[in-house]
């Protein structure tokens, strides 16, 4: 089961052959490096740290020191202006901004220690203990940060909250967001084989928790944390806007802004100096934040089947392969035979200088089963990605793809639909994600029906009879029921069935059995030759088992390192293998000796 | 224990394993789930006996069970005589010395955020044994991997070369049985023969026996002295492997063979196609688990 | 899924009752709502103090205090205020209105721009509206809603003062005397609705539109929306059924996760605009160390917040067939 073949869903170049020798921690540097928008606002929020520990020891005015000056507007002795009492509004928001970070910081220590602690427990142990912990997290949900803070901020204001009252009352409300995050993560890495194997080894629970989960969980938990400071500065400042939080004579910027509530018009200094700062921090936090959540969980460039080339795309994609003809020998893609259905010619699917297929030449006739085999990494599955448009946007892909004639690289997704589904179906290799969870199997067959002109009665008849063909039982039935209530094996040929509707001229079939159990791999390879047969289609059959395309290949194509190495008709490859690849796969390959064989 | 036999390394004796279903299954009418059903074999010193059965069939239950993952309702599993299921505590992880697992997925199988050499003394430092950097070349050797992969991370090595890392692992601490679950099934077919050549060069250097599950019949073959057919949670066949592959008795035996993709055109399309099950059927169904409803 | 609704049902009352126990401890055994009245110069006479003690049934043990309070509020019975002339449940009931009005609307606003943007922005990445929404996104969740709320209604003013028109209503829910005539009480309605409701409804527009937008890529990535791609349909019906469909789980989850927040956001906006909401209640309520009021507006917030979890359990079961079916 050579899972790890490329597929589109998870573009990452091809790995580069030998393990580089590099780090994690390196590794994510760098890539938080490239975000710049992450990097400025780390780089904003640690200046911002720097000026609120050191500049007070320099700044001549203190945040409670009465100058004559009263509401002056920003002048170079006032940068930011003064209050109606003569404070410097500068000294104020040094000691605002002091005493946001400082509680922010607690609040987040706070609230990840709780949140990890109770989220690795809840996630470990599961049942009653996880039941537990998600009950208090409902608990915790159903109070009201501000308002619970506000009511004990006011019971104990007697001579005014000190910062650490505070940030405990905020972090022992706001822990849930960290444990229910953190929760979900262990509860998937619990599962994990690397888990199993410590308790193999007789690892105890701490252990596992400690060495094995923790460290698992810390990417998770640092974005988080990241977060939290951000939500932290907002709720302080909230709470201390309404009176709750930070009390005069001590000052913090929500309390700037309260005091400078009706002064936005006629000293808006006062309000728009204050606000600002907060807006800066939380912003420069999240946009940190975002950086280090992309650097630790690299995203796959963005995918979407949805949209046509970009012209960009397009231009390149000409000039390439006009700069790739000049390089071929004239006339290697030679004069179409009339029977040819798809002709592919000088296909090079390239992502960022490393080919995935390089200089690819096959050709499919009318009713023709061909198969494409090769191990991970050699470019099958691209090859039949880019014969219906469906290269991820990371690659580029020269070269020339003919079907029935027509050309068909750089076609717009409308153009596209003329092929997809009518013309060339495709069956994908896992199953139980290829139908869509929320909708009945009817309602998928209906929405193919509907395209092919079909609908209400006629449809259902239709899907019955296409269901009947590919030995569902009680197929009125299954349409009605949801593909998760399906096992593999039928949802597989739910995707044959689908593939058969509008009588295709090509059927594509990428690894359509490698995630299931070989006995039903034989009942879903007889179900393929069914398919074929009554909708007389070409095939293109991509597998990495050699032995399993001699039953249903006309013509077999070995691919290595994105080239095909042999290509030659099923009953050549299999008797007298040429390349030496070939005869390595043939020969490796684990198969039953002479007496397993049945006739 | 009198019918142990000395030889025995491991006895699995009536082991059944049952789920009970969540309460919301429950509700819905689902019963005890038979995941195992009275299941019994010995696996003597330096043999090799493979496990053949797809999804749902209850080889990974077993596995589960052997290995102390799961807690069997009914049956036992003596290890050299000794009935696992009595040891407690320390014992119980001093007996973990003379078992280990290779699972199947390489790239999960190895926590990522351990160095090679932390993931190969990770079973001598859970033990508290020592384990000197000359055991961890010597072991990484006996895998065919150079010494300085020690300090690498398991991301940069390929799934081949991380099963090695695992088998290595597996290797730490000389134990008696190693179980593999899978072991080759997510590797590509030139990587699977260098795993099993390397497996079966190990089993001749050390007196280790080997639990081989797995879902192919083929590779199972290819490595085992005797194979066993798993089917509902029962082991339906057990024999010799030239046995069970050249006369099955076992109608799901029979289906699981014809159903191997046979690599010779002439061969694969002159068998007879099949679009359901040839077993069960309707008059010939596994008997119903001997050990009955224990929750 | 008359089950589903019954064991959600059953779980939220668990959730609620024990939350009614937690808040009552905290409230309780934090402070004394007489303190004020002890500390009085010169000196109340005891008399008295046992007297307000023995009304508010401060002489009690606590169990039996929380037993008195809880049977009482099945009868409608807040319990005592310290304000003696105070009824505490005639008033939460006159301002949840006022309040509710305001959540709902921002709610619903919050969560079809969000919804709309989101998927807009997944749907073009890194290409218009997206290049605009998402960094517009990220200030405005940097915003706090205080001083947006403040900033809004001095422009407001600002605005009305220049054209000497009362164009935005800046102060209250209503104005007062209301207008007469039910059209010209709705547009006044709406008018004093405008601004509070574009402050509460910003933040979280903000948040939802990255939650959307996070869900539909990756529901854009899943294989089944590449197989209806390969299946020929229209990219109006991909969207719909086979891309924003099974990405509404994370939303309805953010959305239920994000309502205590609103309700603070609530708070917050309310005492800006002056509204005689239950934000001003909760505030004048703490101010008067009003214990039974206080508890009184927790318990609503948590029924509000129990009742909207549970839809929000409700609308998996509509959104994800596998819930439906308790898989």
């Amino acid at each position: 089961m050579a899972t790890n073949d490329l597929g589109p869903g998870m573009v990452s170049a091809p790995t580069a052959p030998g393990p580089p020798r590099t780090r994690r921690a390196a590794y994510v540097l760098r890539r938080f490096r490239r975000h710049r928008l992450g990097v400025a606002g780390l780089t904003v929020l640690l200046l911002l740290v720097l000026v609120a520990v050191v500049a007070p020891r320099f700044w001549p005015y203190d945040y409670g020191e009465i100058t004559p000056d009263l509401s002056q507007p920003p002048s170079p002795a006032h940068p930011m202006g003064t209050d109606t009492l003569g404070r410097d509004l500068l000294a104020q928001i040094l000691r605002g901004l002091q005493q946001s970070l400082l509680i922010a910081f607690s609040v987040t220590v706070v609230a990840c220690f709780i949140g990890v602690v109770l989220g690795v427990v809840a996630g470990y142990f599961g049942r009653y203990v996880d039941a537990t912990v998600m009950r208090l997290v409902d608990l915790t949900l159903t109070l009201p940060t501000i308002a619970i803070a506000a009511f004990l901020g006011s019971v104990v204001s007697a001579g005014g909250v000190s910062w650490s009252a505070l940030a405990l009352v905020l972090g022992a409300l706001m822990w849930t967001s960290v444990s229910r995050l953190v929760r979900g993560v262990v509860l998937s890495l619990r599962e994990l084989p690397y888990i199993d194997a410590a308790r193999v080894m007789g690892a105890g629970h701490l252990r596992i928790m400690f060495r094995h989960l923790v460290p698992n969980v810390a990417d998770h938990i640092i974005v988080a944390a990241t977060l939290m400071f951000g939500t932290a500065i907002l709720a302080e400042s909230g709470l201390s806007f309404l009176g709750f939080g930070v009390q005069p004579p001590d000052t913090s910027l929500g309390l700037l802004v309260a005091d400078a509530q009706s002064a936005v018009l006629t000293r808006p200094w006062l309000f728009y100096f204050p606000g600002l700062l907060i807006i800066l921090i939380v912003l420069s936090v999240n946009y940190a934040g975002e950086g280090l959540r992309d650097a630790f969980n690299p995203k796959s460039s963005p995918v979407n089947p949805l949209t046509t080339p970009s012209r960009a795309v397009r231009r390149a994609r000409a000039a390439a392969t006009a700069s790739a003809a000049r390089t071929r020998p004239a006339g290697s893609s030679g004069p179409q035979r009339p029977d040819t259905l798809v002709d592919i010619a000088g296909l090079t699917v390239d992502f960022a200088g490393q080919p995935a297929v390089h200089d690819l030449d096959l050709s499919i006739r009318r009713g023709e089963v061909v198969a494409l085999v090769g191990e991970s990494g050699s470019g099958k599955s691209m090859t039949a990605l880019s014969l219906v448009g469906l290269v991820p946007p990371a690659a580029l892909c020269t070269g020339s793809i003919r079907f029935d004639g027509d050309e068909m690289t750089d076609l717009s997704f409308e153009r596209w639909r003329r092929y997809r589904g009518r013309r060339i179906a495709m069956i994908l290799q896992d199953p139980s994600t290829s139908l869509n969870p929320a909708l009945t199997i009817g309602a998928q067959f209906a929405d193919s029906m509907r395209l092919a002109g079909l609908s209400g009665r006629s449809a259902t008849d239709r899907a019955v009879e296409l269901l009947d063909s590919v030995a569902i039982k009680d197929p009125r039935s299954v349409l009605t029921h949801y593909p998760h209530q399906l096992s593999g094996g039928m949802r597989q040929r739910m995707a044959i069935a689908l593939a058969m509707i509008h009588d295709p001229d090509l059927i594509i079939a990428d690894e359509p059995t490698t995630a299931l159990d070989v006995t039903v791999q034989a009942q879903v390879m007889a179900t393929l030759a069914i398919a074929r047969e009554r909708t007389g289609a070409a095939m293109l059959f991509i597998t990495h088992d050699l032995a399993l395309v001699a039953g249903i290949a006309d013509r077999v194509a070995v691919m290595r390192a994105g080239v095909v190495v042999e290509e030659a008709d099923v009953f050549s490859m299999f008797d007298a293998p040429q390349h030496e690849y070939t005869r390595k796969l043939l020969a490796l390959a684990p198969h039953l000796g002479s007496d397993g064989r049945r006739p | 224990m009198t019918t142990t036999s000395t030889e025995a390394v491991l006895a699995v004796s009536g082991l059944a394993t049952h789920f009970k279903p969540s309460r919301r299954a429950r509700r819905r009418g689902a019963g005890v789930v038979h995941a195992l059903c009275g299941v019994s074999f010995e696996l003597a010193e330096r043999e090799t006996l493979g496990v053949v059965g797809e999804s749902g069939s209850g080889k990974t239950t077993l596995l589960r069970s052997i290995l102390g993952l799961e807690r069997p309702t009914a049956g036992h599993v003596r290890f050299s005589g000794t009935d696992l299921s009595q040891l407690r505590g320390a014992d119980a992880r001093r007996f973990r010395t003379h078992m280990s697992v290779v699972f199947q997925d390489p790239y999960t199988s190895l926590d990522p955020r351990m160095t090679v050499a932390d993931v190969i003394s990770e079973p001598a430092r859970i033990q508290r044994v020592p384990m000197p950097t000359s055991r961890l070349v010597e072991l990484l050797d006996q895998v065919r991997l150079p010494a300085a992969s020690m300090d690498r991370f398991p991301h940069e090595f390929s799934g081949g070369q991380r099963q090695r890392i695992a088998i290595a692992r597996a290797l730490a601490l000389d134990p008696r049985l190693i179980v593999l679950d899978e072991p080759v099934s997510a590797l590509d077919v030139s990587v699977q023969a260098e795993i099993l050549g390397l497996l079966r060069d190990l089993q001749e250097q050390r007196s280790v026996s080997y639990l081989f599950v797995a879902h192919d019949l083929a590779v199972v073959a290819d490595l085992s002295h005797r194979v066993g057919v798993m089917f509902g949670g029962q082991m339906v066949e057990l024999g010799t492997t030239s046995q069970v592959i050249g006369s099955p008795h076992h109608p799901y035996t029979q289906e699981l063979l014809s159903a191997v993709p046979i690599p010779d055109p002439r061969a694969e399309r002159a068998k007879p196609r099949t679009l359901t099950r040839a077993w069960p059927t309707d008059d010939s169904r596994p008997a119903p688990c001997p050990v009955g409803e224990i929750l | 899924m008359g089950r589903l609704i019954v064991r959600r049902l059953a779980s939220a009352v668990g959730v609620l009752v024990l939350s009614s126990m937690v808040i009552f401890l905290v409230i309780s055994v934090s402070g004394d709502p007489l303190a004020e009245l002890r500390d009085r110069q010169p000196p109340v006479p005891d008399s008295v103090i046992e007297a307000e003690e023995h009304r508010l049934g401060l002489d009690q043990p606590l169990v039996q205090r929380y037993i008195t309070w809880i049977t009482g509020l099945f009868q409608g019975d807040f319990g005592p205020s310290t304000t003696a002339t105070r009824d505490i449940g005639a008033e939460l009931t006159s301002r949840l209105g006022v309040t509710l009005r305001l959540v709902v609307v921002a709610i619903v606003l919050a969560l079809v721009l969000a919804m709309l943007a989101g998927t807009v922005s997944a749907l073009r990445q890194r290409r218009w509206p997206d290049v605009v929404l998402t960094p517009a996104a990220f200030v405005l969740l940097a915003l706090p809603s205080f001083w947006l709320a403040v900033l809004l209604k001095q422009w407001g003013i600002g605005f009305n003062n220049l054209f000497g028109y009362q164009v935005f209503a800046t102060v209250g829910a209503s104005s007062v005397p209301p207008p007469d005539g039910v059209i010209a009480a709705v547009l006044d309605a709406m008018a004093h609705l405008m601004l509070p409701t574009i402050v509460l409804a910003l933040v979280h527009f903000a948040t939802w539109s990255r939650y959307q937008r996070t869900a539909v890529v990756e529901s854009l990535a899943s294989d089944h929306v590449r197989f209806a791609v390969l299946k020929g349909l229209s990219r109006r019906r991909i969207v719909r059924s086979y891309v924003v469909r099974p990405a509404l789980i994370p939303i309805i989850t953010i959305v239920a996760l994000d309502l205590p927040v609103l309700f603070s956001g609530a708070i917050i906006t309310e005492t800006v605009f002056q509204w005689r909401g239950m934000g001003g209640f909760l505030l004048e309520s703490i101010t008067l160390r009003d214990t039974n009021a206080v508890l009184a507006w927790l318990l609503v917030a948590a029924t509000a917040v129990v009742l909207f979890n549970l839809i929000a359990d409700l609308l998996y079961a509509v959104a994800d067939p596998r819930v439906r079916y308790g898989d």
